[in-house]
């Protein structure tokens, strides 16, 4: 049997039978068959000594429970890693930051405590999935839609807590910005609310996101302060419509003035659903659009420049383009609402994106919603609609890399300033780390608009079963770090093998930032015991050479200086 | 040394090329041999494209029990956790990506991934002749393309087929199902 670090086999095995006595024996996982789905199945360390694996897995019912199952484990100094349903594959899955840690599955606290279809809100707990809280919506006929990740059997909890996004309107994509109150067990087992929630018989939880003094919640977002056992969220009413629109620009240089005039128009609060760029000339989504039928298979005179090994050259490329009347860039909007609405809203963005030369604009039909059955079977994405899903897993991971067979992947994960020179210069940036490497993957990759203010840049690296393939891949990656921190670029979330690395980045001023976190992190965990290095996140006597990987940070910080 | 399991799995698996699963099963256990968990239903990945050695078996099996299109989203997530919920055990053919996504969700009701036989597209006699034999309820510990449950690789594009059975944890205690605790 694995033993948490720092713990003898007999305190272990008092532990465990203290946890027992909480939880049932049932829901004591030990055993090397049940333990083995707490392993992240996307590792790039899989089988190797640094793979992070706990040393057991118990599955509580109850806040009540947790608050005993801390009590135990600051007893005995177990370190304890709560997961909600343990679906965050390519940013860590189930397995724990530290190798020996005890997971708390929460996946039975799996209850919608309450739903208010007039004030819009869901409190939930961390068991609750994206695909639980739709089909308890549909069950009730109630008129509230969701905002969903793909894929949709992830927490609607841990997905907030994590930094997940989803992909409907702005205000509710961000889904901790979406979050109204947090119920939290905090590492000396004392139960906590924040904001309304703080006053007993509160009526404004889920209605007041500031609440009275320091707003915390934030305090809970990626981090190892405690374990939430209730969270709220803001839901929308489900649109009476939706459409999708296509405005196309001709130039590669027009993607500046394409985006500068969408920011605008986000905020100003006229689009509000997710746009998505993309590429007629590459061949990806966005042209099909103003036509009939799939689209057209690329030109061969472009299809010979995208596939040159040096590269793509943008202006060869430019100039095929034009040739072939083949618009460079396109923007795809999801507009939701009444008809009126939408028409209005598309006529604003007509009208400001019409100022390009050469752009190009098509409203497709105003559908009603819901969509009829039969017609949401054969969509991709059901996302856009609020209907969660696992068809990206119909995709399947990349077949192979280095020879050896991709289970998966591992996000790299860059946000970049949303504007279009960024944009060029990322696609750039990456898209000569795909070629040096001979990643997987097309020619150039497109920033995403889904956050609301900045690109997110997630490039999705293969991971297989090699070791030696894999050290390749955590190699690869702290070559991204070190191009996009010079930049200026940090990631938003990464997999727990990268959690100190990242981290190291942001360090300001001598890592004043990770030296606070840590501070708060002495306060109120003094004993380690809560998800130890969960985002670089230490208590004392956990840190120092150990804690952080030899010369990580320091390489970092050099890099962010040049 | 040959455990009981292994005798009646094999000799199910010599079995199930004379015949439909379920007549050969009749034929073959001893008076009083119980199998293991009856098998619920078998589940048909759709998104693969089902071996021809599979696909007689798959409409012989129609006769004698539930044939459940495995998909992947909202509308078919519920008749999957209604079935994983209602079923002591399941057999199912699909593509690694799809075992991935079931065995996780499986979990939560309680149910393991027990046994699992897989074949690339190109012979899959050995993968019915596994099939045959889950379908018949034993749980072979040796045959052709019988593989360790949990080593395989989540992925579709690379053409294996993945024949399965998944069944409820014996640890969880009885008259207490894994879904009543689970949701």
């Amino acid at each position: 049997m694995k033993l948490p670090p720092n713990v003898s086999q007999e305190d272990f095995t008092a532990a465990l039978a203290q946890f027992a006595k909480v939880v049932g024996q049932e829901w004591v996982f030990t055993s090397d068959e049940d333990l083995e789905l707490y392993r992240d199945s996307y590792s790039v360390n899989w089988g190797e000594t640094d793979e992070r694996t706990a040393s057991a897995a118990l599955a509580p019912d109850t806040a009540e429970q947790v608050v005993e199952l801390v009590k135990i484990a600051n007893r005995y100094r177990i370190a304890i890693y709560p997961i909600s349903t343990g679906k965050n594959l390519g940013y860590g899955g189930a397995a724990p930051a530290l190798a020996g840690s005890v997971v708390l599955d929460l996946k039975r606290m799996n209850r919608i405590v309450e739903i208010d279809e007039r004030n819009g809100y869901v409190v939930v707990e961390p068991g609750v999935s994206y695909f639980d809280l739709y089909q308890h919506i549909q069950d009730k006929g109630l008129k509230l839609w969701i905002d969903c990740p793909s894929p949709g059997w992830g927490s609607v909890l841990g997905n907030a807590l994590d930094g997940g996004v989803g992909v409907t309107l702005a205000p509710y994509r961000s889904h901790f910005d979406a979050q109204c109150g947090i119920e939290v067990v905090l590492p000396n087992g004392r139960m906590m609310r924040t904001g309304m929630g703080a006053m007993p018989g509160a009526k404004t939880w889920q209605q007041f996101k500031p609440g009275f003094g320091p707003r915390i919640d934030g305090l809970f977002k990626q981090s190892n302060y405690g374990v939430v056992t209730k969270m709220g969220f803001w839901l929308m009413p489900p649109p009476e419509n939706i459409a999708t629109g296509i405005v196309t620009v001709p130039n590669y240089r027009d993607i500046i003035a394409l985006v500068d005039t969408i920011g605008r128009l986000e905020q100003s609060k006229i689009v509000q659903g997710l746009w998505t760029l993309s590429s007629p000339t590459l061949g990806t989504r966005g042209d099909a659009a103003h036509e009939a039928g799939p689209p057209k298979p690329a030109d061969p005179a472009i299809f010979a420049i995208l596939s040159d090994p040096a590269g793509v050259d943008m202006a060869k490329l430019e100039s095929a383009a034009s040739a072939s009347g083949t618009p460079f860039w396109s923007a795809e909007f999801n507009l939701y609402g009444p008809r009126r609405l939408i028409e209005a809203q598309w006529d604003c963005i007509c009208e400001a994106l019409g100022k390009i030369p050469g752009a190009r604009c098509k409203l497709n039909p105003v559908r009603p919603l819901p969509l009829p059955a039969e017609e949401l079977a054969g969509l991709f994405d059901t996302g856009p609609l609020g209907i969660p899903s696992l068809r990206t897993f119909s995709l399947g991971p990349m077949v192979s890399y280095d020879g050896e067979d991709v289970v998966g992947h591992v996000f790299f994960s860059p946000v970049i300033p949303r504007t279009g020179e960024a944009a060029i210069e990322a696609m750039e940036v990456f898209a000569a780390i795909t070629r040096k490497y001979r990643l997987p993957g097309p020619p150039l990759q497109f920033p995403s608009a889904i956050f609301e203010r900045a690109f997110l840049f997630a490039v999705g690296l293969p991971v297989t079963r090699s070791a030696t393939v894999n050290a390749k891949i955590r190699g690869i990656i702290r070559e991204l770090v070190e191009i996009s921190t010079a930049r200026g670029w940090g990631e938003y979330r990464t997999a727990p093998a990268f959690f100190d690395l990242i981290m190291g980045t942001y360090s300001y001023n001598d890592h004043a930032l990770r030296d606070f976190l840590e501070t708060i992190k002495d306060a109120v965990d003094p004993n380690g015991i809560m998800s130890p290095g969960r985002y670089a996140i230490r208590s004392g006597h956990s840190r120092g050479g150990s804690g952080y990987p030899a010369g990580t940070t320091d390489q970092i910080q050099k890099a962010s200086m040049q | 040394m040959i455990t009981r399991r292994a005798l009646l799995g094999n000799a199910l698996v010599a079995a199930s090329t004379i015949g439909p699963a379920g007549a050969a099963i009749a034929g073959v256990l001893p008076p009083g041999v119980q199998t293991h968990r009856a098998i619920s239903a078998l589940l048909i990945d759709r998104t693969v494209r089902q071996p021809r050695e599979l696909s007689a078996l798959i409409e012989v099996s129609r006769r004698s029990m539930p044939v459940v299109d495995l998909t992947l989203d909202a509308v078919a997530h519920n008749t999957l956790q209604q079935c994983l919920r209602d079923s002591e055990a399941l057999v199912g053919i699909s593509s690694g990506a799809t075992l991935f996504c079931l065995e996780r969700l499986a979990w939560d009701h309680g149910h393991r991934l027990t046994v699992r036989a897989e074949a690339n597209g190109t012979d899959c006699s050995s993968l019915r002749k596994a099939a045959a034999a889950f379908l018949s309820g034993a749980r072979p510990a040796a045959a052709p393309g019988l593989s360790p449950p949990g080593a395989y690789a989540p992925s579709r594009a690379d053409g294996v087929v993945h024949v399965w059975i998944i069944e409820r944890k014996s640890s969880v205690p009885s008259g207490q199902t894994g879904a009543a605790q689970w949701s």
